[in-house]
This record gives C-alpha cells, sequence and structure tokens, in this order.
C-alpha cells in the first residue's frame, strides 16, 4: 500500500514539473529556426507587410520592450527601495503599515486592472496610447517586488554594524547608505533582477497602454509601442502565416532572455555572506 | 528625556515617507479609477450588470439597445479558478510530500530550480503553448473522448470544438498556479516541529498515513493557498485570453469556449472604443474582479496565521 | 576631582517598563582609565550606551536626568555631535564587513572630517593602526578584508576604527570578553599607552574584577542599576567600603 502511495506521489510530482521542460523544449522548437533562417533581420527589421513571404523582424517590439523595461526600473527601483528604507527605520509608524499593505496588495491585483489604471490616468486625458504610459504600468508591476525583497535585505544585515555604525557618529542617512544598505546590497541587487524579470515577461498592462506599433522600430516615449510580450500575444493571435512566425521567433527570445536573468538572480544569491 | 529633533533627521523622515506615500497613493488611485469608470454602466444597467448573460454591443447605448451582462465572463472565471485549484492542489501535494519525504537531496534541489523557473516564466509563453499544444493535446486525447463516452455526464455534454475551451484555461492555470502554491505549501510542512514527525514515526505510521496526519497539521496553510491560488488563477489574462476561445458561453459543460473577466478585456478593449458604455462594461468587469481578489486574498492570508502546533 | 570629563546626576533608565538604571550619579574624571565594574545585568552596559545617546536607538527607552561631559549637557545638544565626542568598541568584534581594513579605520576619519587629503588620510588611518598596536600585523595588506583576521585583530582594529575618529573619551563595553589571553594583553597594552601619551579619557566596562584591577586608575561599582561605590583603584583595592564590592573583588558575584 504504501509502495503504491509513493509511486503515485512520484508520479504525480514529475507530472507536474513535465509542462515547464516541455514548454522549454517545445518554443526552442518552434522559435529557433525562425531567428536561424531569418538571421540578423529578424533582430533589426519592421515586421513585413502581411502579403509577403519573408516575415520580417520584431525590432519594434525589442527596442519596446528595452526603452520600457529600462524606464520602469529607473522609475520603480528609488521608489520601492525608499518606501522600504523608510518601513525599516520607522517600523512603528502607521504609514508603514499602509504601505505594506498596499505593496502586498499591488502584488496581488491582476496585472491587467494596473494597465487600466494608467489607462485611465494617462492615456484617456491624453489621448494617446504612449511607450511613456507603458512604462510607468510596469513600473507600477515592479515596485512590490522590489520593496519586498529590499525590506528583506535590510532587515537581515546584523544590527551590531548599525550600532558600530551609530557609535562613529554617523547621522541616519550616513549609516542607512553607508552601511546598510551597502552590506545588504546582493539582497537588493537580487530583489531589482527579480522585479525586471516581471516587467520584461508582462502582457497585460501593456495592452491599454503601450498598445503596439509596428509601423516604426520606436517612434519616442510619446508614440505607442510594442514590447516582446506584447508582440507575441498579438501575433499569435492573427490569421496570417508569417506574422505568426515572428511571434514563435519572439517568443524564443523571451524565453532566453528570462533565463538569462533567471541565472543572474541565482548567482547572485549564491554570494551574500557576512 | 527629549531634546529638539536634528533637523537631518526631519529631512530624512520626510524624504523617506513621501515615497512610501506615493505606493499608498498609487493602490488608492487604482481602487478609485476602478469605481468611478464603473459607475456610468452600473447607472444605466444596475446591478444586473453582473447578473445577466447577454453580451450585445450596439452604437445605441444600453439598456434601451445594447446590453453587456457579465456573468458568463464570472462564470467562466470562477469554472477555470476551480479547475485550476483542483489540479493545482493535486501537483502541490505530490510535490511537497515529494521533496520533502521522498526526494534525496540532489533532487529535492533540481526540483526546486525547475519550481522557480515555472513561477517566473513570461505568462504570455505558457498561453502560445497552451494554444498551440496543450489545446490540441487535451482535444485529442481528454475532451473528444470524454465528450463521446461520457456525455451523460453534464460537464462532458457538449462536444469540443477544438482546444480552446474553459477545461484548457483551468488545466494551463492550474500549471501556472502550482509553484506559488508550493512555496506556501512547503513552507508550513518544513515548519512542523521535528519531534511531531518522530512521535509519529514511533507509532508505526506507514508514510501515508504519516503524510495524511501532517497535511491535517497544516491544514490551514492548504486552505489558505487554495484561496490564494484562486485569486491567482482568477487574475490572470495574457496566458487565459489566448486559450479559453473568448465566446460568450455559459453552462454546465466544461468543454466549451467562454470568456472569463481578464479574457473579456484584454479581447474585447480595441472594440470598447467603438462602442459607447462598453469599456465601462469592461472596468465593471475588472471592478468585480479586484473585490473577488480582496476578498479571497484578505481571508488567505488571515488562514496562514491560524498554522498552530 | 579637579574637573571631570564625564558627571552624571540622577539618571534614570527604563526599558520597556523595566528599571535598568535606577537614580545613577557619577563622576568620571578626565585622562585616565576609568573601570565600570560588576557582576552581569547590573547596568553597566546601558549606562555606556546612555553616554554616546546610542541607548536612544532602543524601542521603549526612557531616559531621565542629567549627564554632562566636559561640562556640556548631552541631552540639550544635537544627538550625532555628542555621539562624534566618543569613540566605543563592542563586545564581538563588528568591523564592516564590505570595508577593507584600511577602510574600516579610515570610517570613522572621513565621517569626522578628521582628514582633509588623501594623505591625511592615510597618516591617520596608520596612526590609529599604530595606536591599536596592530599596525605591524596589517600593514602589508589593508585592502584585505576583515574576516581574514582573528577575533582579537578584528577587536584590535574596532579600536583603530574609533581611534580615528580622534575622540575625546573612549568607551569600551566588555571589549576583551570574547578575544583571547595575548590579544587581551595587546588591548590592555594599547589602553594605557593612550591614556599616557595621548591624554585619552577611557572608560572601560568589565565583569571581569581582575581586569578591573589591572587596568584602570578609577573604579565604578555598579550592582543592581546602582552605583555603589567609587573611587582610585588603590583605594577600593586595598578597602573597598562596600560588601558587594568586597565580594565582587573575591570572585563571590
Amino acid at each position: 500500500m504504501d509502495k503504491l502511495f509513493t509511486l503515485l506521489v512520484v508520479l504525480v510530482a514529475v507530472l507536474a514539473i513535465l509542462p515547464i521542460l516541455h514548454i522549454i523544449a517545445y518554443i526552442t522548437w518552434r522559435g529557433l529556426p525562425v531567428i536561424l533562417s531569418n538571421g540578423l533581420s529578424f533582430f533589426t527589421d519592421l515586421p513585413a507587410a502581411v502579403v509577403e513571404e519573408k516575415p520580417g523582424g520584431i525590432a519594434p517590439a525589442l527596442a519596446g520592450t528595452i526603452f520600457m523595461t529600462f524606464t520602469a526600473t529607473l522609475i520603480a527601483v528609488p521608489l520601492a527601495m525608499l518606501a522600504a528604507i523608510f518601513s525599516i527605520e520607522f517600523p512603528n509608524h502607521v504609514l508603514t503599515r499602509a504601505v505594506r499593505v498596499a505593496s502586498r496588495s499591488l502584488l496581488e491585483v491582476a496585472t491587467v486592472l494596473i494597465g487600466m489604471l494608467i489607462f485611465v490616468l494617462l492615456v484617456l486625458p491624453t489621448g494617446r496610447f504612449t511607450a511613456l504610459a507603458g512604462s510607468l504600468a510596469l513600473a507600477i508591476v515592479m515596485i512590490p517586488y522590489v520593496y519586498t525583497y529590499t525590506e528583506l535585505a535590510l532587515l537581515s544585515v546584523p544590527r551590531t554594524y548599525i550600532e558600530a555604525a551609530y557609535s562613529l557618529g554617523m547621522k541616519r542617512s550616513q549609516v542607512v547608505f553607508y552601511v546598510t544598505v551597502r552590506i545588504a546590497r546582493r539582497g537588493l541587487a537580487r530583489g531589482v533582477a527579480i522585479a525586471v524579470t516581471k516587467a520584461m515577461g508582462e502582457t497585460a498592462p501593456l495592452l491599454f497602454t503601450a498598445f503596439g506599433a509596428y509601423s516604426v522600430i520606436f517612434g519616442g516615449p510619446l508614440e505607442p509601442a510594442s514590447a516582446l510580450p506584447l508582440m507575441v500575444f498579438q501575433f499569435i493571435q492573427t490569421g496570417y502565416e508569417n506574422w505568426r512566425t515572428l511571434a514563435w521567433g519572439g517568443s524564443f527570445v523571451l524565453l532566453v532572455l528570462y533565463l538569462s536573468v533567471f541565472i543572474i538572480a541565482r548567482i547572485l544569491v549564491r554570494e551574500v555572506k557576512y | 528625556m527629549t531634546s529638539r529633533r536634528p533637523l537631518h533627521d526631519i529631512i530624512f523622515f520626510y524624504s523617506l515617507a513621501l515615497p512610501a506615500f506615493l505606493i499608498v497613493v498609487i493602490l488608492s488611485l487604482l481602487l478609485l479609477s476602478q469605481l468611478g469608470m464603473s459607475i456610468p454602466i452600473l447607472r444605466v444597467q444596475g446591478l444586473s450588470t453582473y447578473t445577466t448573460t447577454t453580451w450585445r454591443p450596439m452604437y445605441d447605448p444600453p439598456p434601451d439597445r445594447a446590453w453587456y451582462g457579465l456573468l458568463p465572463a464570472i462564470w467562466g472565471t470562477m469554472v477555470s479558478a476551480v479547475i485550476a485549484i483542483l489540479l493545482g492542489l493535486t501537483f502541490t501535494i505530490a510535490l511537497v510530500v515529494f521533496m520533502e519525504e521522498i526526494a534525496p537531496r540532489r533532487v529535492r534541489e533540481v526540483f526546486s530550480t525547475i519550481i522557480d523557473l515555472m513561477a517566473g516564466l513570461p505568462t504570455v509563453l505558457y498561453g502560445v503553448w497552451g494554444l498551440a499544444f496543450l489545446g490540441p493535446l487535451l482535444h485529442k486525447y481528454v475532451m473528444s473522448p470524454l465528450h463521446s463516452h461520457l456525455s451523460i455526464v453534464p460537464l462532458f455534454s457538449c462536444e469540443p470544438l477544438s482546444g480552446a475551451t474553459v477545461f484548457t484555461a483551468g488545466v494551463l492555470l492550474s500549471i501556472m498556479i502550482t509553484p506559488f502554491m508550493v512555496a506556501l505549501v512547503q513552507e508550513s510542512y518544513r515548519s512542523i516541529p521535528y519531534t511531531l514527525k518522530e512521535a509519529a514515526w514511533s507509532l508505526g505510521m506507514t508514510r501515508y498515513e504519516y503524510v495524511l496526519l501532517n497535511m491535517r497539521m497544516i491544514a490551514p496553510s492548504i486552505a489558505s493557498a487554495i484561496l490564494l491560488g484562486f485569486g491567482r488563477a482568477s487574475s490572470e489574462t495574457a496566458a487565459v485570453t489566448l486559450v479559453v476561445g473568448n465566446a460568450v458561453n455559459i453552462g454546465f459543460c466544461i468543454f466549451a469556449p467562454a470568456y472569463t473577466i481578464s479574457s473579456l478585456i484584454a479581447n474585447q478593449f480595441t472594440e470598447s472604443q467603438d462602442f459607447p458604455y462598453m469599456l465601462n462594461a469592461l472596468f465593471a468587469g475588472g471592478l468585480i474582479l479586484l473585490i473577488i481578489g480582496l476578498i479571497v486574498n484578505t481571508i488567505g492570508v488571515l488562514m496562514l496565521r491560524r498554522v498552530r502546533f | 576631582m579637579v574637573s571631570p570629563a564625564i558627571e552624571v546626576r540622577n539618571l534614570k533608565v527604563r526599558i520597556s517598563g523595566k528599571d535598568i538604571l535606577k537614580d545613577v550619579s557619577l563622576r568620571v574624571p578626565e585622562a585616565t582609565i576609568t573601570a565600570v565594574m560588576g557582576p552581569s545585568g547590573s547596568g553597566k552596559t546601558t549606562f555606556l550606551k546612555v553616554l554616546n545617546r546610542l541607548i536612544e536607538l532602543v524601542d521603549g527607552v526612557e531616559v531621565s536626568g542629567e549627564v554632562k561631559v566636559f561640562g556640556m549637557n548631552i541631552f540639550d545638544m544635537n544627538v550625532y555631535e555628542v555621539r562624534r565626542l566618543f569613540g566605543m568598541v563592542f563586545q564581538i568584534p563588528n568591523p564592516f564587513p564590505h570595508l577593507s581594513i584600511y577602510d574600516n579605520v579610515a570610517i570613522g576619519a572621513r565621517i569626522n572630517n578628521v582628514a582633509r587629503s588623501r594623505k591625511e588620510l592615510d597618516e591617520v588611518v596608520r596612526w590609529a593602526l599604530e595606536k591599536a598596536m596592530l599596525w605591524d600585523e596589517v600593514k602589508n595588506r589593508l585592502r584585505d578584508p576583515p574576516w581574514r583576521l582573528s577575533g582579537g585583530q578584528q577587536q584590535r582594529l574596532c579600536l583603530a576604527r574609533a581611534l580615528a575618529m580622534k575622540p575625546k573619551i573612549l568607551l569600551l563595553d566588555e571589549p576583551t570578553a570574547n578575544i583571547d589571553p595575548v590579544n587581551t594583553a595587546y588591548l590592555e597594552d594599547a589602553l594605557r599607552a593612550l591614556r599616557r601619551d595621548e591624554n585619552v579619557t577611557i572608560v572601560i566596562v568589565t565583569h571581569i574584577a581582575h581586569q578591573a584591577l589591572r587596568v584602570s586608575d578609577y573604579i565604578i561599582m555598579f550592582y543592581d542599576g546602582r552605583i555603589v561605590e567609587e573611587g582610585p583603584t588603590e583605594e577600593i583595592a586595598i578597602n573597598p567600603r562596600e560588601d558587594v564590592t568586597r565580594r565582587f573583588l573575591r570572585g563571590e558575584i
């Protein structure tokens, strides 16, 4: 009886992890050939008109992802880190409790709703979809991740170093920025890496904000833009063969990007030591 | 004994409080905007927005000509989420038991890494795989056979026309929420004091009985995983939109295409530019999603605190 | 006492409702080594942390009374300026793990604007390490991280870090409790030299009677949150007035 139970558990456990392995294999199988057969132009060209034979390239999606992930990180990281420092320095303040609740809620909420928020705040009043709006939406998605991981990392700094810093006459801000943050920097970097992964991979927040644009590589922050996940999402649903091909190629690129950041985040974890 | 707070400390406080405050403001704006944009349609259609099944976009506004009923989408969200947690819980418990009780350390680490990998994978990639592979697979080997042989069962009573059904969405979601649920249950399982485990073994329990005992001890966190997993499943947009079929449908059969609230929003957004009040209807959908999420997550977190040994 | 470096009157400290220091009044003479001694739990460390107002970092602390350092009331002053008067060495060595040996010493000097140029900084670092009797052992590996040093060496490094501030008063909280006898001897030698050559006022908290007798010129005896007695070391050593002191010196408490 026990043997049966064990067998069942092992089978189901293996079954549970098979999908991800298959996903990686499958996306590589369908996406890598697209890149190989199109070469560099896959990364540098615009998507071709639907009637053509060659699919063109995904340059707008790449440009958009780079721009929006970068600007979202610039906005989210300082904001979330400072808020986390506030929570550490003033743990009993009512604002700290409020921020924790807010962060947890933003973490749990459907990301499409975050896109809708920016839609209401920015897109409706200005009447245009913009890359900037996309960046803002992604920034909000990133905030809870950076906040939570920063708080965790700062909390783990042994108190004795903080006391030593104060005893040297350091002011509060000096203690925080020269000592606490610097000792915890690997944990902080890991939080940023994880948040960047999220920003890179999200689709829903961009539906209402950046909207997607494929006639130029990048029109600027005040024009609609695409991003890798958005492009994949939009193109895979079209009826046009060559655009679906682009979607597969883009899926593969996105997969590779994700795996790279994943590995980097892992390496960062291993090296924390006091 | 108090002396004046140094000016430096005051500046320190306010410059840190500002970002913190901003985050709270962002959440508040989210709630307010969702509510504000829903009000127009709720005023015109009332609460039956949530209880009617007709979705009739027209250029003339509701309630006279057009009508936007969200019940099918709500139903789709519920059904897909329920399927997701049923399957997901099975996976979760198997994985936790496997990693904590059966697997040697190396294997456990490998599984752990793989689960982490699953947790962060961009959801659109799940969707693309679901659309191209999982859907057709389920269609051919699960749904069609079940329909041909067991169509007496109401769940299987309709003929699946393709892989894009609410059942497929549920299965895909179960894979996606498993890592999250595993993290919750595993942490709880690990915190069971060693002495309790020793007591169980000393009583001569088999592995099966022992695991059952442990699971009963951490039952609140399993309940929490179910609730929080439900919340996750109902929020997912990109992957679900690609596999759920996006048709207005409601009924007992799970082999039919359907909408979820999030897929309705994603799918109909561009349409909503042309039809007055449709956008508001979508926001009303977002509102109910928000409320469901809030309730489910709050209870789920509270349950987590009730684990005691 | 001519003009005490530290003068305390009616100091009371309560932490989370519990009385730790109950009406303490004492004086610490200038340019001497004063041992604050007593059994564990008598409030010595708390007393030390009141002096540089580090105690205020603790949750739920209430402090009342008067503390004057060189005639200045520390509770009227800017807290950061108060802390800069003191250098502190803690019970467990705590050099900053993310800084090199050099930078650990230098940070004390930098924060307090003791050195203005790179050259001055180098001189201060060398001076501090020499006074801490560590220079010879680390002069060729100043860029190394501190965890390569032994516990005793790390503690001397912490002393150097505090000295680089050029503090008027040095506070040491059971500095040798966790290090070996050889390094303890080094540290005590360093303290004597500092008192003799640099006129630094030193306050060392210890629960080891021998150390107090060996190292100090002046003794303050703590017990259960109160001062039992104070006086020059020779007097206390030969003829303690209080019974508690006598029992402590005999190792009975």
